[in-house]
């Protein structure tokens, strides 16, 4: 709240009118009701049915998110994660440019092909705690997605909301990666 | 020691079923959004309703939070007042504050043992509440944030969306407000130009 305390000339002035006397005490007044209403309701909480009603809900939703693979992670283009801000983006370069110098292919992976097949496969690396890197699109996955093995910084994983991560101690961490078409890596999660 | 995580951090892994990253959003927001529900409608059960619905909308399919945009908290409050809007709608017609002849006096020193001016006090803070919640929404929402919920001017500004200043010149009009709604009818008021000496004073 502004300071009421009139100052010099003013505080002449409301000692002799009465009307700008009275208001400034409704003035205050209002000052200290209002500050008596904040410390009243400081400790309002929500109920604690609503934090169990909440998770009940989200539960009930990420099984929906199982029943249909990836949902919330797997549309192109428009997909919220998709427009992530530059520090998503910037940690995905770091770990496109950490995967790209380590290089490497360990194992080629065989799948049925066909789209429906290539979604199942894509949907059972998501489902297998794969997190896709902010700009990987579904269909370069394709059907025979190469997985490498590396050591990655333990940071860019942690910032790119890899499951665990922010738990494992030391600066790096083994991660596979899922590499789509051209190589390109696509997909990421720790190995335990 | 690890960084705490930021709240888009925490939504990201909410979005991929990790159940305690949601759940420690939720406790980290869940009180200030509450009481803003809280004082915006005067009713629990709907601030309830309220905090409930906004936090599933960081859940659904179509949420369209964009960290580049802003904060988190201003995007979950973005959805609470819009929330709100539509309480006030269901809650319509909309009951004008009667606040009859009672004067409104809540004395500036408080506390004591004196069990009738608690009484009073209590009525006087019963007035103001409801004065508050009499007020039109885009002043009740800065006096909610800055006056009751102790909330910076910037941060406000943040949660609601506009510049400062806006924050700041509703803020003064909505008090002025307040005092008009709590001064009995019957009073004179003072005339415009006594009000313009005293604003100059403030
Ligand atoms: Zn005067």
């Amino acid at each position: 709240m502004p300071e009421l305390e009139p100052a010099g000339k003013s505080f002449a002035h409301i000692r002799e009118c009465s009307a700008c006397a009275r208001l400034l005490a409704q003035q205050r007044a209002l000052r200290a009701g209002l500050k008596s209403l904040a410390k009243e309701q400081a400790g309002a909480e929500p109920p604690a049915r609503l934090e169990t009603a909440l998770l009940q809900e989200f539960r009930r939703q990420t099984h929906a998110w199982r029943g249909r693979p990836a949902m919330p992670v797997r549309e192109t283009k428009t997909a919220w994660w998709l427009r992530w801000p530059a520090w998503a983006s910037a940690a995905a370069v770091t770990a496109a440019l950490v995967l790209l110098l380590a290089g490497g292919r360990v194992g080629n992976k065989h799948a049925p092909s066909g789209s429906t097949a290539a979604e199942a496969e894509t949907a059972s690396y998501l489902d297998s705690g794969f997190v896709p890197l902010p700009y990987a699109s579904v269909s370069s996955l394709g059907t025979e997605p190469d997985l490498v093995r590396l050591e990655m910084p333990r940071s860019a994983l942690v910032t790119l909301g890899v499951p665990g991560a922010a738990d494992v101690t030391g600066d790096s961490v083994e991660a596979e990666v899922l590499l789509g078409d051209g190589g390109v890596p696509e997909a990421v999660r720790l190995v335990e | 020691m690890t960084v705490p995580e930021t709240d888009a951090e925490l939504l990201v892994r909410s979005r991929q079923g990790d159940e305690s990253a949601f759940l420690l959003l939720y406790r980290r927001l869940e009180s200030p959004l509450y009481r803003f529900a809280l004082n915006m409608t005067g009713s629990p059960a709907s601030a309830e309703d309220i905090t409930q619905e906004a936090f599933l909308a960081l859940l659904r399919e179509d949420c369209g939070y964009q960290p580049e945009r802003g904060t988190l908290s201003a995007y979950l409050f973005g959805i609470a007042r819009k929330l709100v809007l539509r309480h006030q709608d269901r809650n319509r017609p909309y009951v004008e504050l009667e606040l009859g002849d009672t004067e409104w006096q809540y004395p500036e020193r408080a506390a004591g043992p004196d069990p009738m001016r608690e009484i009073l006090e209590r009525e006087a803070l019963e007035l103001l509440r409801r004065a508050v919640v009499s007020l039109p929404r885009r002043y009740r929402e800065v006096v909610v944030l800055c006056d009751l919920q102790e909330i910076d001017y910037a941060e406000a500004a943040d949660l609601l969306g506009c510049p400062v200043g806006t924050v700041r010149s509703r803020l003064h009009r909505a008090r002025a407000l307040l005092l008009e709604k709590l001064q009995p009818r019957r009073e004179p008021r003072p005339d415009p130009n006594t009000w313009n000496t005293a604003r100059s004073l403030i």
